[in-house]
């Protein structure tokens, strides 16, 4: 066993020691699951524990490795995934009560990878109904997953069990996935790495949808190379998915070490800064600042037609899931959706047809907006959640909406929540949240570096390159078990 | 997508008596949402406030299911911010471009 609690080692560390038998896969297994007795109470992360099923799929790659079937670096790391992923024989709830006795019998593509890449599957997680209502645990009715920096404060969603767990050193790493910021704002309310990829980048099968048209999966993790390694392990054509691509899927590790020197980052001139609060608009700043003392530029580029984007993403995000869920409001369970789906179902019914097809065609002019800038540098900055972690009781949905003080005015906590994801999601571009310094409240503050379309690499060399310079990704919660 | 106006013919009519197309956009919403409430209200004090209880259960019977009261006041606060972001998307005046239908980059 290495000297450190191996519950806080990134998967490339712990995969080296794995290859080297200097730690075993029932040793690694065996210590998260203790971890996660111990502490899950506390922060509420999983809806269901596979541990009998984990220890023996841990000794069965032991094995492996013990008589030289070495499948890679992902070979004995225990995971977790957003309880959203299709997992063979087990309950797949959607954190809903319409699916709590819900038993897939096939496992998500990404899930299957994952597996035959050595991976063993520790649980499945929390996570907002249906990727878009409250945060409840379906079987207990426990409410809600909390930040593991603060008990009080909230994981944001909707892969907020994803978001807790690798915060708290409950698994090596996570899926999640992404549709309005889903895999971005956990991880940026957490401290974590979360990739949300290019449209297409990754395969939906056997991920129950919330939006077809902006719907992905993607890995959240430590640290960015462990995010690149799964990327790439989890990325490439599907045809069960018919919007997976086919494009070659890069080595992503390949270029982490690169200098960022002649690298061009753009600053965008509308639409973010100026609706975050000041401490995390200047962490982004800073953050461009940092990489420019390495050799990058840096220049400001403008993306016009996002003051459409809100608009947009809402249309979308509304209209594709209440088609989604007629079938289950026609089957008379609508009284099981939790009280913030219920509202968003319900006002789901005044968004136009006309209006979501304008939303369609407002895409259009986003992804040349992003094109054209695109021509200057060649990543895209701009914070991740614009806020720290809100109050949980801010979560639940009440009278008035809560609202936050920034240099455009004051303006509600949701369209900030709404405002700093939906450009990536609207215009299909990868999108990386990452931790770029802490608030005042100790609370991370998050980053969210944009790039080419399938140009996950330049993101990743990028992200690479600040971690190295700062420790932001090093710092870990220490979490109270005191009620 | 072949564009609906012939190369060069943009302009051509007489510019003061057409309507632009965002002035199209925002009386033909307009109609819409007024006669769907229209429809779908029996009384006629319902018409003054469009997010009025009233006239919200009138306009949810012609989506496919009738609100009830307490359903309405749940989501109100919601579509209240939806429509606020939607009067912005609203506004959005395209020259000739085509939905995305199968967004595949």
């Amino acid at each position: 066993m290495p000297a450190v609690n191996p519950c806080y080692l990134t998967i490339v560390e712990a995969g080296a020691l794995l290859k080297a038998k200097r730690l075993s896969p029932v040793e690694l297994t065996r210590a998260y699951l203790d971890r996660i007795d111990s502490l899950n109470p506390a922060i509420n992360a999983f809806i269901t524990v596979l541990r009998d099923e984990a220890l023996t799929h841990a000794r069965e790659m032991e094995k492996e490795i013990a008589t030289g079937h070495y499948r890679g670096p992902l070979h004995g790391i225990p995971i977790a995934v957003k309880d959203i992923f299709a997992t063979d024989g087990h309950r797949t709830t959607c954190g809903s009560k319409i699916l709590k006795d819900n038993i897939t019998r096939y496992d998500a593509t990404v899930v299957a990878r994952l597996k035959k890449a050595g991976c063993i599957l520790l649980g499945k997680l929390t996570m907002s109904e249906f990727a878009f209502g409250d945060d409840v645990n379906p079987l207990t009715g426990q409410h809600p997953t909390r930040n593991p920096w603060n008990l009080e404060r909230s994981v944001s969603g909707s892969s907020s069990g994803s978001g807790a767990a690798v915060c708290a050193s409950f698994c090596a790493a996570a899926l999640g996935t992404d549709t309005g910021g889903s895999i971005r704002l956990p991880s940026g309310y957490c401290g974590i790495v979360g990739m949300k990829p290019t449209y297409g980048r990754v395969s939906r099968y056997g991920v129950t949808p919330l939006a077809w048209s902006l719907d992905n999966a993607g890995p959240m993790t430590k640290s960015v190379e462990d995010n690149a390694l799964l990327l790439g392990v989890i990325a490439g054509a599907d045809p069960a998915d018919r919007m997976c691509s086919d494009k070659p899927v890069q080595d992503y590790r390949k270029g982490l070490r690169a200098a960022v020197k002649g690298l061009r980052i753009g600053l965008p001139k509308n639409y973010f800064l100026e609706y975050s609060t000041g401490d995390v608009a200047d962490a982004v700043r800073e953050a461009a600042k940092t990489l420019e003392r390495q050799g990058a530029t840096v220049a400001e580029v403008d993306l016009p037609h996002l003051k459409y984007a809100v608009g947009a993403e809402m249309a979308i995000i509304f209209g594709e899931p209440l088609a989604y869920h007629q079938k289950y409001i026609r089957q008379g369970k609508f009284d099981l959706y939790t009280d913030t789906n219920k509202a968003q179902w319900d006002a789901a019914r005044y968004v136009s047809a006309a209006d979501y097809v304008q939303a369609q065609r407002v895409r259009r002019y986003i992804i040349r907006d992003f094109e054209k800038a695109y021509e200057q540098v060649d990543v895209i900055f701009a914070p991740s959640t614009g806020v720290e972690a809100n109050p949980i009781q801010e979560d639940v949905l009440a009278d008035q909406i809560p609202m936050r003080q920034v240099p455009a005015g004051n303006i509600t906590l949701w369209e900030i929540l709404w405002r700093m994801p939906s450009p990536g999601n609207l215009a299909g571009v990868p999108a990386l949240a990452l931790p770029c310094g802490f608030s005042a409240a100790g609370l991370p503050l998050g980053l969210q570096i944009m790039g080419r379309h399938f140009d996950e690499a330049t993101v990743y060399r990028v992200a690479a390159a600040y971690e190295q310079a700062t420790d932001w990704h090093t710092r870990r919660p220490v979490i109270s078990t005191k009620a | 997508m072949a564009s609906s106006h012939k190369p060069g013919a943009k302009g051509t009519r007489d510019a003061k008596s057409r309507l632009s197309r965002r002035q199209l956009l925002t009386q033909s919403a307009a109609l819409g949402a007024a006669s769907a409430l229209m429809a779908g209200c029996s009384g006629s004090k319902a018409g003054s406030d469009p997010l009025s209880d009233e006239n919200l259960i009138g306009a949810s019977k012609l989506s496919g299911e009738s609100l009830s009261l307490d359903r309405v006041h749940g989501m109100k606060l919601m579509l209240e911010f939806t429509l606020k972001q939607l009067e912005t998307l609203r506004e959005f005046d395209p020259d000739e471009e085509e939905p995305l239908t199968m967004f595949r980059v």
